[in-house]
């Protein structure tokens, strides 16, 4: 998965979708999530900084990613593909 | 050499809650870096653009066109007679057919426009657009010309709830019965007379698109915008420009198809699966036009050049992501502005204080 390469996403955490006009505000860890997203890292990757960097057990955050990564294919933020 | 600034007599002057494209017409044309002299013409005095600072240079009062075609156009060429006009910009729909129906007479009195033929006007009418739909291969909801309470009696069969009440020039009403259907019937048709339009609600995203086209079949602008914050009158309070391909597509292809000539502004819904249904289309510069110009797309100044025959390239791109959002302002005038305008039909800028007259007391 990938975020789509017109999203315009800013340090502080406002992201918006020129396509549809909508916008959205994201508090840190999705900041975090989205960033390496852009970067080009892979779900698992992803999965494996943040259980490095934060206390939390392997399947409450993958529960959590399903849902983040859920949300962003609903609003049409991102593509599948580029890891 | 500093030529004749260009004159030209621009309608919609009414910046208020449901705006008249007026005033950023002139906004957009002022910016446009031709030199113009212009004319406003109001239907009723106290139309914010006749006072507002560096919109007109003068404004004259003009009957309805409900008046009458000769009464209309009488005073119009009497304004002529004073300003000598090269172009006139109407902004309204209820004028716009009095307008391309004397554009011959007009042409002969040196005074131009650059309005869409008869054809095209009516084509695209709320009533036809069906039809228009069907021509030209764009997803139209389903709707019905209502006449008399008499048509109502199928509704039920013929549409799922809930429906749009529309009116043939404005006014637009969501119901959810038959019954609410026929008190917005009785209340849009007493104001903009018949038939009014049941057309089906299509939920989704409302987006539009103001374009120009230059009558060959070229888009030479075009900018689309997903409204942000709509007034209960349905009017757009806020938007910001996007950048929709689909949209652009379904743009250009109606005006390449149609020939367009003029400003237009498409009105769509855009579905959760990426359906889009034009709702409506209006046959001439919204009031939201100075969204593009600020993006970089400046329409009202493209137009003019157009309708004075000058060569205009297509314009291209405009920036994504650019806002208006709508205030109101108290401008205080002064009552020899409010008697100028009322009792001799003309206000030049800057005029109309009482000259020995001490300054008017504060209201409470």
């Amino acid at each position: 998965m990938r975020i789509k390469p017109s999203i315009a996403i800013s340090e502080n955490g406002f992201m918006f979708d020129p396509n549809s006009g909508e916008s959205y505000t994201m508090n840190q860890l999705a900041r975090e999530i989205i960033f390496l997203l852009k970067e080009g890292r892979s779900e698992e990757e992803i999965k494996g900084i943040l259980t490095g960097k934060y206390d939390v057990d392997e399947l409450t955050l993958e529960k959590n990613l399903i849902d983040f990564y859920a949300m962003l294919r609903h609003y049409d933020l991102c593509e599948e593909g580029g890891e | 050499m500093k030529g004749k600034p260009l004159h030209i007599a621009i309608t919609g002057l009414n910046n208020t809650d449901n705006p008249g494209p007026g005033v950023p017409v002139i906004r957009g044309i002022r910016e446009s870096g031709l030199d113009v002299r212009i004319i406003g013409l109001a239907y009723e005095n106290l139309e914010p653009g006749i006072y507002m600072p560096g919109i007109t240079d003068i404004t004259y009062l003009i009957p309805y066109p409900s008046a009458g075609t000769r009464v209309f156009l009488n005073r119009i060429l009497e304004i002529h007679d004073r300003e000598k006009i090269d172009l006139i910009i109407p902004n309204f729909d209820a004028e716009l057919y009095t307008f391309i129906k004397s554009e011959k007479l007009l042409k002969q009195q040196g005074i131009r426009t650059f309005l869409p033929s008869p054809e095209q006007f009516e084509e695209r009418s709320k009533a036809l657009l069906p039809a228009f739909g069907k021509k030209y291969g764009i997803k139209v909801p389903a709707s019905k010309e209502i006449i008399s309470t008499a048509d109502l009696r199928d509704l039920e069969e013929e549409f799922d709830f809930p429906v749009m009440v529309k009116g043939r020039f404005y006014d637009a009403y969501p119901a959810w019965n038959k019954e609410q259907v026929a008190v917005h019937f009785h209340k849009i048709s007493s104001k903009w007379g018949l038939p009014v339009i049941v057309q089906q609600f299509v939920k989704g995203t409302e987006v539009n698109v103001v374009a120009l086209g230059d009558g060959t079949g070229r888009t030479v602008a075009a900018v689309s915008m997903r409204k942000q914050y709509i007034t209960d009158k349905g009017k757009a309070w806020g938007g910001i420009t996007i950048d929709d391909p689909r949209m652009t597509e379904i743009t250009r292809d109606l005006i390449a198809n149609t020939r367009w000539r003029g400003g237009m502004e498409l009105e769509m819904i855009r579905t959760s699966s990426a359906e889009y249904y034009m709702i409506e289309i209006n046959p001439r510069i919204p009031a939201w036009v100075y969204l593009a110009v600020g993006a970089g797309q400046n329409i009202p100044g493209a137009l003019v050049q157009l309708a004075m025959g000058m060569e205009v390239p297509v314009m291209e791109h405009y920036t994504t992501g650019k806002m208006f959002i709508r205030y109101s302002w108290d401008l205080l005038g002064d009552i020899g502005q409010f008697e100028k305008i009322t009792m001799t039909g003309e206000l030049t800028a800057g005029a109309g204080d009482i000259p020995g007259q001490p300054p008017s007391p504060d209201l409470p």
